[in-house]
């Protein structure tokens, strides 16, 4: 199969399994709100190193280099001993989707009247939060095969939502588009946590796109660990707007991945909202983790946080983008942001950029970021109390990463974390 | 306990220890006293085993093993304990945390049952008693925030909590005022047994108003110069180190 392939672009043979996955859509205006994002993406391709935005994550070559073709990834079902194996045991919703594709088979949820749900066959329900001029919601929003949309309900508690990325294709390279489209009511609660759970397959890339909706005075924690296989890509986008009091929760663990590009854009739309983006990428082997990072107040009052942690050993690379951007109208906006590095190892990479726009004049906004080593007084210190050293450089770097656990709402995941975590370290 | 021979040492090519020779056996308190830029924080340092610091002569022997050879951990685990000068400031980890996992490796090393949550706090409460320290400090990220008395105080403490056989204090009063210098000094006789031997390193004679040595040593340029009693560190009380100074340089010349 794949030596038939061999003379084609990535961008072909995408192609040609976008026209086959249109033969199976009938709705006219569907198919052209589709052709016309397909379209979109091809202008601009994959992203090269160019493009400042992609500088330090090129795409383009490394989709060229780890793919000869990308087909479009399909449904399949899980057995019910996987499903058990990976599944949380906890009470709440469990949406899986499959190669991309929500798959109500698999899921498993309860009633709930906190939370509403229903597949989305009609793509114009999305692009009302994310932003079509990034390629990555272009491809996705071409090739996005049953969405799922999650309502949380007005002035009501949802039980916990998790969502799982089953990816399973062992004889084909493929692209999956999973999306999901989450709207918060005013006034409800809502907590989520996201994984992947990668079985055998070739090469997959994992195009991601979440649109978040949140409305007035409504609250959303949004939790997701990527640890993921070497054989998976990964680009996700996590388009948020906010209304007025709103509370948004970010927090971004990233343990392993060949390549992953984490977008988050948070837009404060309105007066007193809040939002936290917590985020840890602790690093070894070639794994590659961007994190870009906007977030824009339009309105006064309003305050963000925004922590990202990392450790890098071996030959990995973390990199870090954080755009904060203050409108002319945001007046008495905080703004606060920083990310903190350890690099253990001379064949490790850390890029970190802050960014900070500020139109408005009555703000206090400030940014900061740092590159180091650990700490060898501190390590001589713990040691001479008799702590060997491997469990002193582990305790030093667990409290340097502990402030990103500060807002996961889950225990069972804080204890997660800490075996993985611990793992790494060698203790 | 502790012998010390003809100790040359070195940091980053230059020579600080000059042939140190000394002898504590267990029950005694030592006191090194020196002028800045002696050597003592270094003999302290190479004995506590900061890896900085390279002997290039001589040996170092404790309860008969060649304490050299060991691990920093090791030592702490046979029972050498450094207060330190500077104490180290760790932001995320509190003392109690630490401390349990110390003492629990520790007691591991030695084939000892590790301590449970309960048997660990009903220690730290007497040992904190004996300091004064506050529980509240021990919460905290270790020495973060800590005012100077404070952070002499919980090396103390955990010198307290470690029960160790060999505890060396680097400059434990610099820093103090009488109060806390009293604390201190009561908690480190009051772990005073005939098992244990304690070197106190010390710029100031102050210290040893509360803390009183069976022996003095002077260093001066790398090496022990003068040993005699307590009555020593009174006289150089007195006289100063430029009374040592000119006795050896007029031995030199």
């Amino acid at each position: 199969m794949r030596s038939e392939l061999q003379n084609i672009s990535i961008e072909e043979s995408l192609e040609s399994g976008f026209q086959a996955f249109l033969t199976g859509i009938t709705d006219e205006s569907e198919k052209e709100l589709r052709i016309r994002a397909f379209q979109k993406f091809l202008t601009r391709g994959f992203p090269t190193k160019k493009e400042e935005e992609y500088k330090f994550t090129p795409i383009a070559p490394v989709v060229r280099k780890n793919f000869d073709h990308l087909s479009i990834g399909s449904d399949a079902s899980v057995s019910p001993d996987l499903l058990n194996e990976h599944l949380y045991h906890e009470e709440g919703h469990h949406f899986v989707f499959f190669n991309g594709i929500y798959s109500e088979q698999c899921s498993r949820s309860v009633n709930d009247s906190g939370l509403e749900y229903k597949v989305i066959r009609d793509s114009t329900e999305l692009n009302r939060i994310a932003d079509g001029s990034d390629p990555f919601v272009s491809l996705n929003s071409a090739l996005a095969n049953g969405s799922l949309s999650i309502q949380i309900k007005r002035n009501k508690k949802a039980l916990p939502v998790f969502i799982y990325h089953f990816v399973s294709s062992p004889d084909e390279q493929i692209i999956t588009n999973p999306r999901l489209v989450i709207r918060a009511e005013s006034g409800s609660e809502s907590k989520i946590l996201e994984k992947r759970v990668a079985l055998e397959s070739d090469n997959c890339l994992l195009n991601k796109i979440i649109e978040v909706d949140i409305r007035e005075n409504a609250s959303l924690n949004y939790t997701v660990i990527q640890d993921n296989a070497s054989f998976l890509f990964e680009t996700s986008g996590l388009k948020v707007r906010q209304a007025k009091d709103s509370r948004f929760y970010a927090n971004v663990f990233s343990f392993r991945g060949q390549l992953i590009r984490n977008n988050i854009d948070v837009v404060l739309d309105d007066e007193n909202c809040e939002t936290h983006l917590h985020g840890l990428y602790l690093l070894n082997g070639k794994s590659h983790v961007d994190n870009h990072t906007s977030v824009d107040h339009k309105k006064p009052n309003s305050w963000s946080n925004e922590v990202y942690k990392g450790i890098v050993d071996e030959f990995s690379t973390g990199v870090f983008n954080g755009k904060i951007y203050v409108r002319p109208d945001a007046q008495n906006t905080n703004a606060f942001q920083s990310n903190n590095n350890i690099n253990l190892s001379d064949t490790a990479t850390i890029h970190t950029k802050p960014q900070l726009e500020i139109w408005a004049d009555d703000v206090k906004c400030s940014h900061g970021c740092t590159i180091g080593q650990l700490d060898q007084e501190a390590i001589f210190y713990l040691r001479s109390r008799g702590l060997d050293k491997q469990s002193a450089k582990a305790m030093l770097l667990i409290a340097f990463a502990e402030e990103s656990f500060r807002y996961v709402p889950f225990d069972f995941v804080k204890e997660e974390l800490d075996v993985i975590i611990n793992n790494r370290l060698g203790v | 306990m502790l012998k010390i021979e003809n100790l040359h040492a070195e940091v980053e090519g230059k020579k600080i220890l000059n042939g140190v020779n000394m002898e504590v056996k267990s029950g005694e308190i030592h006191a090194i006293m020196g002028p800045n830029g002696s050597g003592k924080s270094t003999l302290a340092s190479v004995l506590a085993g900061r890896e900085q610091y390279e002997v290039s002569q001589g040996s170092v022997t404790y309860l008969g093993e060649n304490l050299l050879s060991l691990d920093t951990e090791d030592r702490a685990r046979k029972g050498v304990f450094l207060a330190f000068q500077y104490p180290v400031e760790i932001p995320g980890v509190s003392t109690t945390n630490f401390l349990k996992t110390a003492i629990n490796q520790v007691r591991e090393s030695k084939g000892e049952k590790a301590l449970d949550a309960v048997a660990f706090l009903k220690l730290m409460k007497e040992k904190m008693k004996l300091v004064e320290m506050d529980q509240s400090l021990l919460g905290r990220s270790l020495n973060e925030g800590f005012s100077g008395g404070e952070k002499k105080r919980n090396e103390i403490f955990q010198m307290a909590m470690m029960e160790p056989k060999l505890a060396i204090l680097d400059e434990t009063d610099s820093g103090l005022d009488i109060d806390a210098l009293k604390i201190v000094a009561n908690g480190v006789n009051s772990l005073k047994s005939p098992d244990n031997a304690t070197i106190v390193v010390t710029h100031y004679q102050r210290l040893l108003d509360y803390i009183v040595p069976d022996f003095v040593h002077v260093l001066y340029q790398g090496r022990i110069v003068k040993s005699g009693n307590k009555d020593l560190a009174l006289e150089l009380e007195e006289k100063g180190y430029d009374w040592i100074k000119s006795e050896i340089e007029a031995e030199v010349a």
